[in-house]
């Protein structure tokens, strides 16, 4: 399997997992480990005073796993902007997930918005992984912008519906130059697999693995399912066919009925 | 000294940030701040002085996808 190379770092997994809805640190701690990811998101939260709560990045921090703080929670790229320099402040990385959704209801990306907020993070210096809708032309002008890779949703955030936007996804990893990653919506390592051999680079999985009855268990098979996707796709898929007939595997002539 | 920090109303003696830091006690690394919507790096503690009615905002690290 070849290597997945953004920004220059280079990354033996394509599984990037999200840190949300863990039942505990612990468990996050132990999927991560079972996943063989490399690249680990987070988000940024106000501190409480007079709450002091368990310090995430303990769990998270490690020579191997490339940070991914991102920008949930803000509205428009002005507010992106400044959620970003605050990451960069606090975590000494300039990766940076940017997702700008105003509306909660439906958490989907506002493309204007995500485009502004890349173009002028780019400039200053940020590696931008964009969420992004799963438009092919917005998806280009991403990548115009200077952005690390593009992210676009096979559905929405936390739905577990697989990828509703295959056919949109197929047309962005055929026009694509930078890494595509399938980011929202995957809720099954099939789904996982589904858009590795259509020839996504890498998928951002978060729901499906944190709220797993195992989710351990599920984070080594959406490992496997990841790798098995790629493998796949590397080899080259046989072709469908569209005849109705069926296209003999085995030799049919003269062996039982031989005389 | 009344300082808002992070919404929320605090008397404060600290002269600076960084007095500011131990006081409310943060933790060394996973922090940022920013002071009136201006992010104010750690290098920058010790010397950023503080006035009464200061708005900051302080940011941690939490679970997200």
């Amino acid at each position: 399997m070849k290597k997945l190379v953004i920004a220059g770092r280079e990354f033996s997994s394509r599984l990037f997992l999200g840190t949300g809805k863990f039942p505990s640190n612990e468990l996050m701690k132990a999927a991560i480990e079972a996943s063989e990811t490399e690249m680990v998101t987070m988000a940024m939260k106000r501190v409480e005073l007079d709450n002091k709560e368990d310090d995430l990045l303990m769990h998270i921090v490690n020579p191997g796993i490339q940070l991914l703080p991102n920008t949930s929670g803000v509205r428009n790229a002005e507010e992106a902007v400044f959620a970003a320099q605050m990451s960069r402040e606090a975590f000494g990385t300039n990766w940076l997930k940017l997702e700008i959704h105003p509306d909660p209801r439906y958490l989907l990306p506002d493309s204007v918005e995500t485009l502004k907020a890349t173009e002028q993070l780019v400039k200053m210096g940020f590696v931008v992984l964009p969420y992004c809708q799963a438009d092919p032309t917005l998806c280009k002008h991403l990548e115009e912008a200077g952005a690390a890779t593009v992210m676009p949703l096979g559905a929405p955030i936390g739905t577990n519906k697989g990828l509703k936007t295959r056919d949109f996804l197929r047309i962005i990893i055929e026009q694509a130059n930078v890494p595509v990653v399938v980011d929202a919506g995957i809720g099954a390592p099939s789904h996982a697999a589904e858009a590795m051999e259509m020839g996504a680079d890498a998928c951002l999985v978060n729901t499906a693995i944190a709220v797993a009855g195992d989710a351990v268990e599920m984070a080594r098979a959406f490992r496997d399912a990841v790798n098995a996707g790629r493998c796949a796709y590397e080899a080259g898929l046989g072709a469908v066919s569209n005849s109705f007939q069926a296209a003999a595997s085995s030799p049919l002539t003269a062996f039982l009925n031989q005389k | 000294m009344k300082l808002r920090i992070n919404n929320k109303e605090v008397e404060s003696s600290a002269a600076n940030l960084a007095q500011l830091s131990r006081e409310i006690d943060l933790p060394e690394k996973g922090i940022a701040v920013a002071v009136d919507n201006r992010i104010i790096t750690r290098a920058e503690w010790e010397s950023y002085v503080l006035h009464d009615g200061m708005e900051i905002l302080i940011i941690k690290a939490v679970c997200g996808g």
